[in-house]
């Protein structure tokens, strides 16, 4: 965890402490920080603009009613929010009912994101690895992120082995690890 | 990731259930540990993502559902979903008012055994009452005068004698000339 994610002075915290309080202004100050990257998820998952829509009012209403389910010692808001995003719309894409809790999101995220411009930054370093990566290994990433799809069905649908798509989406994983760290 | 390599052997014997003590403990605090970074760079994954941004009329949407649910909670404990002591005591309450009817039925059931044994005591005791009563009244009545056990008496040629519910004899008023007056 970042200093700045524990820090109560921080602009993320202020805005959810608000929000805790019932402060409308706050949740609008919130969806203007998040929902680019709550819309761009849900879009990516769903490739409907419609759905996403739905998905990230969805996201933030599951904040305005339980702003509690987030707190500093459970991650970046930003980050956590899109992953709550990614897990919404995969369940939508799925016809599912939603598969895990909302305060069941635990993730832990090393680089400093507490700032618009290092979420930025960051951003642009996953992107360019993930650019960078060998296009197989980047599929096999992206169809298990962002079509919710398991190994098996990964390797029924690329037609490789399974113990292949396993490696490559750890090397994959591996790769990002160290690309965040260095 | 590299952490987890010295793990892999620990990995087996958990598997197996083989593993206990501190060995397994700190298998699984790695794992969750792995498990939240492991999401934590997914996370970094998904905000990386890049699209459109959400259209104006999300933003008026998501404002006008917060409007309509203004939130009662205020301050702001981090709500967790945890035991709910207020169901639990209901419960509880509940399980002990069952008990206690059970106890009043069983010593209800008991008194009512013991005022029947009662009765019949008393029934006896009347009974032996009224016969005492009436040997009294035989013995004290002023008419009397010579009372013999009918057994012993009434084959040796004396006085004919009365037998009333006593089962004694009582014999009948006798001239000046008897034989033992009373």
């Amino acid at each position: 965890l970042s200093s700045a994610d524990l820090n109560p002075g921080s602009p993320d915290m202020a805005l959810v402490s608000a929000i805790r309080a019932g402060d409308q202004g706050a949740m609008a100050a919130l969806y203007d920080r998040y929902s680019p990257v709550v819309y761009s998820v849900a879009l990516r998952v769903l490739g409907d603009t419609g759905a996403a829509e739905d998905v990230q009012q969805d996201v933030f209403m599951q904040l305005w009613r339980n702003p509690g389910a987030f707190d500093s010692s459970r991650g970046n808001l930003g980050a956590w929010l899109a992953v709550i995003t990614r897990n919404r719309a995969i369940d939508t894409l799925r016809k599912r009912r939603p598969q895990d809790d909302i305060e069941d999101v635990v993730l832990s995220v090393v680089p400093d994101m507490a700032a618009d411009a290092d979420r930025s930054r960051i951003a642009a370093k996953v992107r360019d690895l993930l650019t960078a990566m060998p296009a197989i290994q980047r599929a096999a990433l992206e169809m298990a992120y962002y079509e919710g799809l398991t190994h098996t069905e990964i390797a029924s649908k690329t037609g490789e082995p399974l113990g292949t798509i396993k490696t490559r989406i750890r090397a994959g994983l591996i790769a990002l690890r160290k690309a965040l760290e260095g | 990731m590299s952490a987890h390599e010295q793990f892999a052997d620990d990995l087996a014997l958990h598997a197996l259930g083989a593993l206990e003590g501190e060995d397994r403990a700190a298998l699984e605090k790695h794992l969750a540990t792995c498990i939240e970074q492991l999401r934590g760079d997914m996370a970094l994954m998904a905000i990386s993502t890049t699209g459109p941004k959400p259209p104006q009329r999300s933003r008026q949407r998501l404002l006008d559902a917060i409007a309509k649910e203004p939130r009662a909670i205020s301050g702001g404990q981090p709500a967790r979903r945890g035991f709910n002591w207020w169901a639990a005591f209901g419960w509880a309450m509940t399980v002990a008012m069952f008990l206690v009817v059970v106890q009043l039925r069983r010593e209800n059931t008991f008194l009512k055994d013991s005022v029947n044994t009662l009765a019949q005591m008393m029934g006896q005791q009347t009974v032996e009452l009224a016969n005492a009563r009436r040997v009294v009244d035989s013995l004290t009545d002023c008419h009397s005068r010579r009372l013999e056990n009918a057994a012993t008496t009434a084959g040796q040629g004396l006085l004919p004698a009365q037998q009333d519910q006593s089962g004694l004899r009582r014999q009948q008023p006798r001239s000046p000339a008897t034989r033992q007056d009373l």
